[in-house]
């Protein structure tokens, strides 16, 4: 677990909270999702900004989306895709 | 059995009292969430958890620095939240802001490299016990956030930043910092020396506290 990944567990793992549909991960001792919530959710929390070497990618997986760090050009192929 | 140093001792009884002044917060947070939100409302009981738990803390802590039995702190739960000319919940987001989304954010990340380090049992088991809930207690500060009108502009607590910022580390991580001591020798009792803690809080500010404040246009030139 490093710092920089605090920001998904934390800062967006709060945010989703107070969703009314998503579920935050409490794992901090691998590099597992850090939260999962619906698709659409997913896409507003994540929009995908580049914020130092914090960028989000999700999945959707079952009806709902899994997100963590990685990089904006999956997303950008994801959304292609859609 | 290892006896403990009586400087290890005197670090956790600073944490003790750093954990009952966050129970009491908490405690407040959780009060003011009702009155502004109504019952049943997730931040109410995030916090309601976040007091119970930091008093479980001080007990962890009480059992690093001995055995002998204490008599049990009463907590003044009516603390101030805020400065006195914001209004109830500006004072609200204000205290979210310092206690959870700073240092406990802060605490996170520190605790994360103390949990590496730790070696007698007591210390890895409370390090790691800790650190669970401070999670959860960070993310309380974000979900206030989260919670409030996606048109509440909170660009008035930019100005605030800096001195939460120093607040924070004058009196929440300091404290638990080794000084005259052989900075070595205390890690592994879960106390960091100076310059590592010093390297995690600038690289917590500039990667999750900032990013996380930014999220909410909420600027700080740290």
């Amino acid at each position: 677990m490093t710092i920089n990944k605090l920001f998904n567990v934390l800062v967006l793992g709060g945010s989703m909270l107070v969703s009314t549909n998503g579920h935050a991960s409490n794992d901090l001792t691998t590099d597992k999702i850090a939260f999962c919530t619906s698709t659409n959710e997913c896409k507003e929390a994540l929009s995908c900004t580049d914020q130092g070497d914090v960028i989000k990618k999700m999945v959707p997986k079952d009806g709902i989306s899994c997100c963590w760090g990685t990089s904006c050009a999956d997303l950008d192929a994801l959304d292609s895709n859609d | 059995m290892i006896k403990t140093p009586q400087a290890v001792k005197q670090i956790w009884a600073n944490r003790k009292k750093i954990e009952l002044e966050a129970a009491a917060l908490f405690a407040q947070i959780a009060k003011e969430a009702k009155v502004i939100w109504g019952n049943n409302n997730a931040i109410t009981d995030l916090a309601n958890q976040a007091y119970q738990d930091e008093q479980r803390h001080a007990d962890l802590c009480q059992k690093i620095i001995g055995t002998k039995k204490t008599p049990i702190q009463k907590l003044n739960l009516e603390v101030q939240l805020g400065p006195n000319h914001l209004s109830r919940v500006e004072q609200l987001v204000y205290t979210s802001i310092s206690l959870s989304c700073v240092t406990e954010t802060l605490s996170t990340a520190l605790l994360l490299e103390m949990k590496k380090l730790a070696q007698p049992k007591i210390i890895r088991d409370t390090v790691h016990e800790i650190l669970t809930d401070e999670i959860r207690h960070s993310r309380i500060g974000w979900a206030i956030l989260a919670t409030l009108p996606k048109n509440y502009d909170l660009s008035w607590v930019s100005m605030y930043i800096p001195a939460i910022l120093n607040e924070a580390y004058q009196t929440e991580v300091k404290p638990m910092l080794s000084r005259n001591y052989d900075n070595q020798s205390l890690e592994p009792w879960g106390i960091l020396s100076p310059k590592k803690s010093n390297l995690i809080v600038a690289k917590t500010i500039k990667e999750v506290i900032k990013p996380g404040l930014n999220k909410f246009n909420i600027k700080i030139s740290a």
